[in-house]
């Protein structure tokens, strides 16, 4: 629906009431850039670790390729391969895939280029005395690297991953120009169609920040959940940590009640 | 080639090495090493930095796989082998679950408890379901003196008791050969003693034991079979006696360098 006549006056007073009264709008934006985010970041973080492993074999033949993958596809600028891969490839070749699945594919493919460098470079922080005592227990490689390898990686990348994760939001803005209905979209729609530039996008960009802030805080929650606690020295409040420092309590009851069979066990005094 | 051990009658051998080689490229680190290990004999290895000591102690649990040579164990052949004997070679995995290793840096697992550090070999590789693997794991805390410790993050423990959790994540899974790489040399000198303390214990206890080391008390106090390397070879052997009367100039020169 269009407004007949534009009154000039109307137009430069500042009515902030104007993004609420357009909240269905945003919201539907938000809705798919959320759902974008999301799975592209998901299908990213899967790819990603997929190409640091690969980068890390010993292969002569595999870890090439994958270095190329990466340098070419985090070479493009984002736009333009949003472009190439909706315009480019899939329309010319026919390949039937919505603007939204090229979109997410875009993003997917450059992202798992950045979020690959992350992993592999938290997967060689590890100590490599790590690997060996691991070894030495007589665990298998792959024993090795999913209980001693990837838990402490993991902890090393959450925080230059939770800033690729703030970036995908702000880079499924660029799927707009493919004509993905998400929130950068409708704001634009939404803005030519009323003349309420300053109003409509500054509605965008409070949204932007609900979103971004929403992923910081939850990425420092994850940091958090990462912290190491004594949970029998520390002043313990969860449910969680109570429940954890009640058994290992019941735990030293235990071992302190069987002791004394063998004296010549002990190998030093507590 | 060594003396016989202290307890144990007839001593059998446990871990043989014969004419091992090694080289790091064009560094040639061990030089055909020979050595027997015998059930309950704590051997002493020492000698510079360089020598090819740590290298020989890590070639016993296959974590350094050599160039050319037998590494055997309990009846199997694990290395490469010698050209002359042609035996079925034992997978490395499994000479390393009976094989523990005390590392100098101690290598604990950093993002887990001190409990889980001792329970998560026994639960991965012999599959022991998680309370009997803790029970266990508490037991053998508690033998190294660490019961109050077990909730403990190895960032939360001084470099003693890190040392003496990683004894306990060894002896958890019941080796037959205890290795041992420098474990003091990280720590403070205050926290030397209470490493060398459990190491003594275990020694009496008649664990079978192959310790690289430069505190040649421990060697003088338990040492049935003392070797000095350097470059890559076995200078010098012998019992307890070695320290005071060795024969060979390189060894009475290391010697003296370090009392």
């Amino acid at each position: 629906m269009f407004e007949p006549a534009i009154d000039i006056l109307a137009q430069a007073r500042f009515r902030p009431e104007f993004i609420w009264d357009n909240r269905d709008i945003f919201i539907d934006g938000v809705w798919l850039t959320i759902r974008i985010a999301l799975v592209a970041f998901a299908l990213s973080t899967a790819l990603g670790l997929a190409v640091a492993l690969l980068r890390l074999s010993k292969s002569w033949i595999i870890s090439p390729i994958m270095a190329t993958y990466v340098n070419v596809f985090r070479a493009i600028p984002l736009l333009v391969f949003v472009l190439f891969v909706y315009y480019g490839v899939a329309i010319h070749f026919g390949f039937s895939i919505t603007a939204i699945q090229a979109g997410v594919l875009a993003l997917t493919l450059q992202y798992s280029c950045w979020l690959g460098e992350i992993f592999r470079s938290g997967i060689q922080a590890v100590a490599h005395g790590q690997r060996q005592a691991a070894m030495s227990v007589g665990m298998s490689r792959p024993q090795t690297f999913f209980r001693v390898v990837m838990p402490q990686a993991t902890r090393i990348v959450v925080p230059p991953t939770s800033n690729m994760f703030i970036g995908m939001i702000k880079d499924s803005s660029l799927v707009y120009i493919i004509g993905v209905p998400e929130l950068l979209r409708v704001s634009n729609l939404l803005a030519n169609r009323t003349f309420r530039y300053f109003e409509v996008y500054l509605g965008t960009v409070i949204v932007y920040l609900i979103l971004t802030t929403a992923a910081y805080f939850l990425f420092k929650y994850i940091e958090q959940r990462f912290q190491l606690v004594d949970v029998l020295t520390s002043k313990v409040r969860s449910p969680f940590a109570r429940a954890r420092s009640r058994r290992l309590r019941a735990l030293q009851e235990a071992v302190a009640a069987s002791r004394g069979a063998d004296p010549a066990l002990r190998l030093a005094d507590s | 080639m060594s003396e016989a051990p202290t307890n144990g009658s007839d001593p059998q051998p446990v871990v043989r090495l014969r004419e091992i080689h090694k080289s790091f490229g064009s560094n040639h680190v061990l030089k055909g090493i020979d050595l027997t290990v015998h059930k309950g004999e704590h051997v002493v290895i020492f000698g510079p930095s360089g020598s090819g000591k740590s290298t020989l102690l890590r070639t016993i649990n296959l974590l350094e796989t050599p160039d050319s040579g037998s590494v055997w164990f309990e009846e199997q052949e694990y290395g490469p082998g010698l050209d002359d004997e042609d035996l079925p070679k034992g997978r490395a995995r499994l000479l390393r679950q009976q094989i523990g290793m005390v590392f100098q840096q101690f290598n604990l697992f950093p993002h887990v408890t001190a409990l889980d550090n001792v329970a998560l070999a026994l639960r991965r590789v012999k599959r022991m379901p998680r309370p009997d693997a803790e029970m266990r794991a508490a037991a053998y805390l508690d033998r190294v003196g660490l019961l109050d410790k077990l909730g403990a993050y190895p960032t939360q423990l001084s470099g003693g008791q890190q040392q003496r959790v990683a004894i306990a994540r060894s002896l958890v899974m019941e080796p037959k050969v205890m290795l041992f790489d420098e474990p003091t040399s990280a720590l403070d000198p205050e926290l030397v003693g209470e490493v060398l303390a459990v190491m003594r214990s275990l020694a009496e206890s008649g664990m079978t034991m192959v310790v690289v080391t430069h505190e040649m008390g421990f060697g003088e106090e338990v040492g049935d079979l003392n070797i000095f390397m350097d470059e890559g070879v076995v200078v010098e052997e012998g019992g307890r006696e070695l320290y005071q009367h060795a024969q060979e100039p390189r060894t009475q020169a290391f010697l003296k360098s370090i009392l």
